[in-house]
């Protein structure tokens, strides 16, 4: 009994700190936002909505053109990459080939290089066929970048599926493709929507090749956007980049919270192999 | 001539390291609106066999080839997709599409084959009315019962009239009482439609009360081909011999000894002499032979006489209509099939072996047993 | 369970191969375009003299020698080495507590499973810059506590050593949950028996994570190690945006002095940096093939 007394005090102490820690930045982000000076702490607070119509209105800050940008070039990337890695983990798990395994090891291999390793090459690349500071620009590597990573996703998702069902789908008169989009496509649907929810995350996060491979509002992401934002007089303009910040991470965050379940499982397949 | 005709075939599976032959020198015909089962213990390529008639792996050498369409021929290099041999399969877990509710389980092979609509809407209802699914059509296969899933695979293999029937161990995954009903269903329903029928199962009654024809299958060959009553009553062999039956059909090692013209052994002190319709099956340069009794051809005598064989009872099974009861002597083991007398354990009892009704086999090279 | 690995006659091959051709052509395409391309290139462009306006010329290792003698590299890697060396343990540490925590059976399982989530789906940029206003020496958040608690304020981002725990800090906020949620589900893959049958036996609550979740975690653990052991080791973001590498570039990261050269045009030496990021990726990722379940059994 005592014990048990015990670990309740650990569990919601460990509970405690872990709110606290964890929501105060994103709590100190909110306030900010809506807060007339920066330096509330310790003085009153005054409430504005100023900050956000700035962001959105003032026209040399190009907020919203960063905003479109980012959820275009994510939402395109994700779609793109998820039906390549389903056609790729269909033909992993349901084909056999020579060289199969040392093929999706080397696939998992390319998914832990270090960007640095390839963005100057890009870099030369994309300036080379035009395509520095384009949205496709940006897509292309985004969709190979998290390709690996929904691809491993996937294959688990898929090897799940019980091999019958494939069986039953040839003698049901399908070809391999058939098979693929009538059923095996279908019934990991689950799977599909957690891949889909991670690869727009990860584009939508990527800092280091919006910010080599963009240089202004045509194509540049938020996240650039936000690290380069220095406002239009000396003083860093917390206020505004905190609105920004709010602005932007609403989206993921909500998109997060609602779809859970999905996002979890999506993670531990990836690091694990389900 | 028969309708599907399978010709010295073969399958190899090569693993990184070795072969492993699955299968070998299979030959067999089974004839138009036959019911033919494939029987054997698992790991005996009978359902491996049943993926080659189904084209889902391609055999290593041989040929088969379903009325004058050559399906697989390692020889001719021809592989007929299974989508293009217009054969239906039942498998062990059903493999029902879970994301389809029934009636698009059992339309799917139809849209696939780009039936019209007006006629699939037909050909499902007649289906789900023959199996009695006409009140779940709209459920998903996650909601329905064991025994209703095995229907809806069976509705959605034979809506569209296939040339084959393919059954891959159907009713292993329902309750007993469930499984004997929905054999029966089965064998009618088989019969009504005429669909040639091929059923892989390891269950000898299943095997012995659906099958017109069984091949039984051990270690990726055939051991016999023949009705249920030439497998039972005449095994070729003491592999089939001891398959068919239950419980098992007992054999017996014995140093046969010749003497006075007549085959005979002796077993704890009782010399019996073999009739001569078995001395007749009994090569003369061998000495070591199988006996095979069944159990039911061995009865308990309340006195001994000059053939019977004293034994000690070490286990008793009741049945209700019968008792099998297990003895020894001298270590061998006996079970026999009593329906009057029942001794306790421990007791000694004699029996008499009905040698009549025996059968003799060579003993193997490799001791399986 | 469907297998990679299915034995089959390897003849069988040429039936399936315009198959996977066609499936795996598009991905295979984009990877080797887009990845393996500018990998090699730059492993190529390691070994010229590459800097924009100047004429190239190949010049072997020279390069490599060049960068051991850097002082900008050494300061660098020893950054890149301390921080990996202090963040990854606190983040499995914590992030092992964390993990307990949400698997703790309460009825704010369900909340604190979605909480942690925020801070990994954040953009690095931008808790970059959340964490940067934290530290801000007149109205950040770290400050006004420190103050509460009577002590004086700390320039946070004006020294060296301030610098460093600022960034560890920061990035425990962002990864502390990630690993919690990879060990979550090594977690929940130990039965509940296992822990019934030891308080049955009289095991502590101590004892039971010493002696069951511990042992049986560890294989994840490993793999958690390697992944956080590799994502540290290229941490760019959180670097370029709360410190740009500095004070006196005392914590600039391997991956931002790299891109420093990309961006002042010269490449052959941002390359060759790159290659040496790349090489010790490659070995941590070996390990992780070969420590994680990726074995060709496992599959």
């Amino acid at each position: 009994m005592r014990e048990n007394l015990l670990e309740r005090m650990l569990f919601y102490t460990g509970l405690c700190v872990t709110f606290v820690f964890i929501l105060a930045p994103v709590t100190f982000m909110i306030l900010m936002s809506f807060s007339k000076n920066p330096d509330f702490l310790g003085q009153s607070f005054n409430f504005t909505i100023r900050h956000f119509y700035e962001i959105i209105y003032t026209r040399s800050l190009h907020f919203p053109e960063y905003l479109a940008n980012s959820l275009i070039v994510s939402s395109i990337s994700a779609l793109i990459s998820t039906a390549i890695a389903g056609m790729g983990a269909y033909a992993f798990t349901r084909f056999n080939f020579p060289g199969k395994f040392i093929l999706l090891v080397g696939i998992l291999a390319l998914s832990m290089f270090p960007q640095i390793s390839i963005v100057g090459y890009l870099f030369r690349i994309m300036a080379g066929v035009g395509l520095i500071n384009t949205r496709t620009g940006l897509v292309l590597p985004y969709t190979a970048w998290v390709l690996p990573l929904s691809l491993w996703i996937l294959i688990s998702y898929f090897l799940q599926i019980p091999g019958e069902l494939d069986k039953a789908a040839y003698i049901d008169g399908c070809s391999p493709l058939k098979t693929m989009w009538y059923v095996i496509l279908p019934v990991a649907s689950p799977g599909l929507f957690s891949t889909l929810l991670l690869a727009f995350i990860f584009s939508f996060n990527e800092f280091m090749f919006a910010l080599m491979l963009t240089t202004d509002q045509a194509a540049r992401t938020v996240p650039v956007g936000i690290s380069l934002f220095q406002g239009l007089h000396g003083e860093i303009p917390w206020g505004s980049i905190m609105a920004a910040s709010t602005l932007t991470t609403a989206p993921v965050v909500i998109l997060t919270l609602v779809f859970q379940r999905y996002i979890i499982q999506g993670l531990t397949r990836g690091a694990l192999k389900g | 001539m028969s309708l599907l005709n399978i010709v010295n075939l073969s399958k190899k599976f090569s693993t990184i390291n070795r072969q492993v032959t699955a299968l070998s020198s299979i030959t067999l015909a089974v004839e138009e609106k036959e019911f033919f089962v494939l029987l054997g213990p698992s790991g005996c390529g009978k359902s491996t066999l049943l993926n080659l008639i189904a084209g889902l792996e391609q055999p290593s050498g041989g040929e088969i080839s379903l009325g004058a369409t050559i399906f697989s021929s390692r020889a001719k290099r021809i592989h007929i997709a299974p989508r293009d041999r217009n054969i239906a399969m039942v498998f062990q877990n059903y493999a029902l599409y879970p994301h389809m509710n029934v009636a698009e389980n059992i339309e799917f092979p139809l849209k696939i084959r780009g039936i019209s609509k007006d006629k699939r809407v037909a050909m499902v209802l007649e289906a789900a009315q023959m199996l009695e699914l006409d009140k779940v059509l709209q459920a998903k296969p996650g909601e329905l019962s064991g025994g209703q899933r095995q229907r809806v695979a069976i509705a959605r293999a034979i809506v569209r009239k296939p040339s084959l029937f393919l059954l891959d161990e159907p009713l292993s995954n329902l309750d007993a009482k469930l499984r004997a009903s929905t054999r029966n269903n089965l064998k009618l329903l088989q019969k009504r439609l005429g669909i040639t029928t091929i059923y892989v199962t390891h269950d000898q009654v299943e095997a012995m009360t659906l099958g017109d024809r069984i091949a039984l299958l051990n270690n990726g060959h055939i051991e016999q081909i023949g009705t249920p009553q030439e497998l039972y009553n005449n095994p070729v062999n003491h592999f089939v011999a001891t398959f068919i039956g239950s419980p098992p059909m007992n054999l017996f090692t014995l140093n046969v000894t010749f003497n006075n013209n007549q085959y005979g052994f002796i077993v704890n002190g009782t010399k019996i002499e073999l009739p001569d319709s078995l001395v007749k099956q009994i090569k003369k340069t061998t000495q070591t032979i199988l006996l095979g009794v069944r159990p039911e051809n061995i009865e308990i005598k309340p006195e001994p006489s000059k053939d019977s064989i004293e034994v000690t009872v070490t286990g008793i099974e009741r049945l209700g209509r019968e008792t099998i009861i297990y003895a020894v002597c001298e270590s061998v083991s006996v079970s026999l099939i009593s329906s009057n007398l029942v001794p306790q354990i421990g007791e000694k009892v004699t029996i008499v072996l009905d040698l009549f009704k025996a059968h003799v086999f060579e003993k193997p090279k490799s001791d399986v047993n | 369970m469907t297998s990679l690995k299915r034995s089959q006659d390897s003849r069988q091959y040429s039936y399936d191969w315009p198959w996977v051709t066609l499936l795996l052509g598009p991905g295979l395409f984009l990877l080797c375009l887009l990845i393996l391309i500018p990998v090699i290139g730059t492993i190529i462009t390691s070994t010229n003299r590459d800097i924009t306006f100047m004429d190239g010329k190949w010049v072997g290792l020279s390069n490599y020698a060049e960068l051991f003698k850097d002082t900008a590299f050494r300061q660098s890697l020893r950054f890149t080495i301390s921080f990996i060396a202090v963040s990854v343990p606190l983040e499995l540490l914590f992030g092992l507590g964390l993990s307990l925590l949400m698997n703790y059976k309460s009825s704010f399982r369900g909340i604190i499973r979605s909480l942690v989530l925020i801070p990994w789906a954040i953009p690095a940029v931008i808790s970059g810059r959340i964490w940067e206003l934290i530290y801000n020496v007149n109205y950040g958040l770290a400050n006004y506590i420190i103050e509460q608690f009577g002590f004086e304020k700390i320039n946070w981002l004006g020294t060296s050593s301030g610098a460093f725990w600022a960034i560890i800090i920061a990035d425990l906020w962002k990864t502390i949950p990630f690993v919690a949620i990879i060990l979550l589900a090594g977690l929940s893959s130990i039965p509940e028996t296992l822990y019934q049958q030891a308080q049955i036996d009289g095991a502590s609550f101590f004892r039971r994570f010493y002696s069951i979740t511990l042992p049986l975690l560890r294989p994840v653990i490993v793999v958690a190690l390697l992944f956080r052991t590799i994502d540290a080791l290229r941490i760019f973001d959180l670097v370029f945006i709360l410190t740009s590498g500095g004070p006196g570039g005392s914590t600039t990261s391997l991956s931002q002095l790299g891109f420093k050269y990309f961006v002042g045009g010269d490449f052959g030496y941002g390359s060759t940096l790159s290659v040496i990021i790349f090489l010790c990726a490659l070995v941590l990722s070996l390990l992780v093939i070969k420590f994680g379940k990726f074995s060709q059994e496992a599959i």
